[in-house]
């Protein structure tokens, strides 16, 4: 006989994330008001790199503050992190806009809007005032040069066509590799295989904290380390591109074997055939169809980064764009500019057509 | 033919069409890994190149927390920006865009220009945008909102018109016969049953945005990227990886936050589905 | 010996809800044996002891003279194999081809290689299409299981249960999901199954169905058993009994 396992740490764990969501929302808003008052007072406008200064106390009584902020708007029915976090049902009685917390939201955004249009430095002005600029620029878009589009470019050492190909085979090769090395990850990080003992659970929190961190690093920044260890070069942008991917299509992947239908395994498991078998023929083919379409997802998200992955050293066709804008061509700009427009155009275009068949 | 032997055929056809379609895969992926030079044993002979990289990891400069946690907030602020100003537009054009509210001959065009402009658009990463508009109005925060904006806007009218075109035709239908006019079924008619989508395309842009910013910062966008880029152009690993982590704390919270709210929206009240264990 | 022996068989869900209650009976070989009872009663949860689909949480179930709850891994293979099963919203793999899925009736008696590549050897691909013909579908054999309708995917189920040459054949209500003109052909087939001597055990709530196949029945209520004998048997008291005060009879026939 198998006994549950009670455990009220999930509970606790519950109760916190509306609580900290809730502390993190008026924290910021106090965070950004200081830092608002302070640069206003020190300076005329917003500086983009400015440091906020503060003495001790003055962080301790912000913490003190924010926390308690967070508590009373529970009571006030202000608290967003209910609201966005939990089941929570609450009766509509009132229209969404006029509720207490339907306000603070609003008032949160456009306040966000402010400060944003304030930080990033937005300034239609400019726009106008640089256009001339620009002229350069747009002739050149208009007045593609294809020479190298063929013919090997001896600084670059290669064509754009060569390029190209070099490209494709980096998103190709990411996937492909990424794909395979994600499927038994999805199974590690599913929850209903990884019930059963403890051992199994903390391998479960493991991996899904792995594919976390990963996925949440882009591909570009892993081209710089790869860049770094094993030499720039399309190598480089291809691990990159595949280490994010694995992670990226392992999450996928584990909801699908969560969302599996228990119907097909219980009676291919009725049969008499061993676990491997019931695994390969129970639940196997309910996940390809869709681990299909995540592939073919991901091959356009990967084509797409792989045309710029260059930046950092990843090779591809984007180290064609990045030195004929240094050398203020634009001409060959341009060309490069439209290849790469129309093969991921093209690309997407399969990728959408060939998604929707098998879904 | 038996039935015998028609069965064999069938059977033999359906195994050797799938070992050609492995075969050819298989080989393209043979040849990807000749030109690219792919060797995974690289990564261990080069091992050396990176311990600088890894030790940082053991003693991470924290002194540039506090700069880092700042420049991560103006980070956000740069996606959500573009993200905030790319929706008006997108959703204006995502009506221009749907091939079942533009009958008219005219609208017809006006719907082919802006699918098609939109794709465009699309086909071309914001950091290639951020280097143009770089050129346009000089490095910092604003050419990374510009680059994202742009891309936003291309994105979400795709996405948006495309949810626009698969909505139930029956609600339009009543609203057409009343003889409303085109703004009152928009109205009554479609955005009822939009709004949610919407909602969530919105927040599936808005992670998105947040992972760019996060990037495009190396070109010269502003934001944490640009930071990240050049503490590694000087191999100061220990403050890169500081950095990295907070980079990292980051986009996990906007892609949980963005997720948990997708699902509210969808569900609208929060279903768990079954755990079961083998 | 009877074919089936289950003893004192108890079926806990945590935390506490009682879905088997000490339930004891034999099943002789060649009986048709229909299990009714409300949903919730228990019927379920019953057939899937028996081939260890669930495990049972006391008590003891003998097949054959064996031992089902405490069978070793290999023991119970074995035991599933002698055991077929068909189940009421069909469990095929629908993006697979019919024929597959019949096919993965006989997987136990495949090597790992063999079965994981999917090379099935031709006997058993003959066989396969032997059972398809018996439910009278031969002609659906290469098309995804999704494609066809519900009788139609019952069959295939009956087929794949067929393809282990089972000595036992549990249906979990088995027409639930049917109108009532295919559940009559469905039930004809189980029929015909059960009059070449192998032994049928059904559940169902449809009381026409019970007195037109069944040899035995057994009314299960929240757990227990409040009847067990001849279908006939079933006047309306003991009717109410099992149904409850409120159920009224629907005629299907």
């Amino acid at each position: 006989m198998k006994k549950p396992k009670k455990s009220t740490f999930p509970d606790l764990l519950g109760r916190a994330k509306p609580f900290l969501l809730d502390w993190l929302i008026w924290s910021y808003f106090a965070y950004t008001t200081i830092f608002l008052l302070n640069s206003y007072w020190y300076t005329q406008y917003v500086d983009w790199y400015g440091t906020l200064t503060l003495p001790p106390w003055g962080w301790i009584l912000t913490v003190l503050g924010t926390f308690s902020c967070a508590l009373a708007s529970e009571y006030f029915g202000l608290s967003i992190g209910l609201k966005a976090l939990t089941d929570q049902e609450t009766p509509p009685t009132k229209p969404w806009l006029i509720t207490n917390w339907g306000l603070t939201s609003i008032f949160l955004v456009v306040f966000t809007f402010w400060v944003g249009w304030l930080t990033t430095d937005i300034n239609l002005g400019i726009i106008i005032r640089r256009a001339p600029k620009t002229i350069g620029l747009w002739h050149g878009l208009s007045h593609p040069n294809f020479a190298h589009l063929i013919e090997i470019d001896p600084e670059m050492e290669g064509s754009i066509l060569g390029s190209l190909v070099n490209t494709l085979f980096m998103a190709y090769l990411a996937t492909l590799i990424g794909g395979v090395l994600a499927a038994p990850l999805g199974f590690l990080g599913a929850r209903n295989i990884m019930g059963g003992s403890w051992f199994r659970r903390v391998f479960f929190y493991l991996t899904r904290a792995f594919f976390n961190v990963v996925r949440s690093v882009e591909s570009l920044i892993w081209a710089i380390v790869f860049a770094i260890w094993i030499g720039f070069g399309p190598a480089a942008g291809a691990f990159a591109l595949l280490i994010h991917s694995m992670a990226a299509l392992a999450k996928l992947f584990s909801e699908q074997v969560e969302a599996i239908d228990k119907g097909p395994i219980e009676a291919v498991q009725s049969t008499g055939a061993s676990f491997w078998q019931t695994i390969r023929y129970g639940a196997v083919p309910q996940v390809i169809p869709q681990y299909m379409a995540f592939l073919l997802y991901r091959l356009d998200i990967n084509v797409r980064m792989a045309t710029v992955i260059a930046l950092v050293g990843g090779g591809g066709i984007g180290r064609f764009f990045f030195y004929y804008k240094d050398q203020l061509d634009w001409e060959q700009v341009g060309a490069v500019t439209i290849v790469i427009a129309i093969v991921v155009w093209i690309l997407d275009y399969i990728s959408g057509k060939a998604r929707e068949k098998i879904v | 033919m038996t039935d015998e032997d028609k069965i064999k055929e069938r059977s033999s056809w359906y195994f050797w069409r799938n070992l050609t379609i492995v075969a050819f895969f298989l080989g393209l992926f043979v040849v990807a890994l000749f030109r690219l030079n792919f060797d995974p044993r690289l990564l261990v002979t080069n091992f050396r190149s990176t311990l600088k990289l890894w030790g940082a990891f053991a003693s991470p400069d924290w002194s540039v927390l506090g700069e880092g946690a700042q420049l991560l907030v103006k980070t956000l602020y740069m996606a959500f920006m573009a993200t905030a100003l790319a929706l008006p537009f997108a959703i204006v054009l995502s009506f221009l865009g749907a091939k079942n509210l533009m009958n008219s001959p005219v609208a017809q065009v006006i719907y082919t220009f802006v699918r098609g402009f939109a794709s465009v658009i699309r086909s071309i990463q914001p950091i290639i945008w951020a280097i143009i508009f770089i050129v346009w109005v000089r490095t910092g925060p604003f050419p990374g909102v510009l680059a994202l904006w742009v891309h936003s806007v291309a994105d979400m009218t795709k996405l948006f018109s495309e949810r626009v075109e698969s909505i139930d035709p029956g609600p339009l239908e009543a609203i057409e016969a009343t003889g409303a006019g085109k703004l009152l079924v928009l109205v009554y008619a479609v955005i009822p049953q939009i709004i949610n989508p919407y909602l969530s395309f919105t927040l599936y842009r808005l992670d998105i945005n947040v992972r760019m910013a996060t990037i495009i910062g190396i070109v010269g966008g502003g934001g944490i990227g640009m930071r990240l880029y050049s503490y590694i152009n000087k191999w100061n690993f220990p403050k890169a990886v500081v950095m990295t982590m907070l980079i990292v704390i980051m986009v996990w919270g906007i892609d949980y936050l963005s997720s948990r709210l997708r699902e509210r929206i969808e569900t609208g009240g929060g279903e768990r589905s079954e755990k079961f264990t083998i | 010996m009877a074919q089936l022996e289950i003893n004192n068989l108890t079926k806990i869900y945590p935390p506490d809800v009682l879905a088997l209650d000490d339930i004891s009976f034999e099943v002789e070989k060649g009986e048709f044996l229909i299990i009714i009872g409300l949903s919730g009663s228990g019927k379920s949860t019953l057939l899937r002891c028996i081939n260890r689909l669930i495990e049972p949480t006391e008590g003891s179930i003998k097949f054959e003279g064996q031992e089902v709850t405490t069978a070793s891994s290999k023991e119970l293979k074995a035991i599933r194999e002698e055991i077929g099963m068909i189940f009421q919203r069909f469990n095929l793999i629908e993006r697979s081809l019919v024929l597959t899925n019949v096919l993965t009736g006989q997987l136990g008696e495949l090597s790992f290689w063999r079965s994981m590549l999917g090379r099935f050897p031709k006997e058993m691909k003959r066989a396969a299409h032997e059972k398809l013909e018996t439910v009278g579908i031969p002609e659906q054999a290469f098309k995804r299981a999704d494609e066809l309708s519900g009788g139609q995917q019952q069959r295939v189920g009956i087929a794949r249960a067929l393809m282990q040459d089972p000595r036992l054949l549990l249906a979990d209500e088995p027409v639930s999901s049917l109108d009532p003109a295919t559940s009559g052909t469905i039930m004809d087939y189980l029929a015909q199954i059960n009059d070449q001597g192998k032994t049928v055990i059904t559940s169902l709530h449809f009381l026409d169905l019970v007195r037109k196949y069944g040899t035995r029945a057994i009314g299960l209520k929240d757990g227990e058993i409040v009847y067990d004998g001849p279908p006939k048997g079933i006047d309306d008291e003991k009717f109410k009994e099992v149904f409850g005060e409120e159920a009224e009879k629907v005629h299907i026939s």
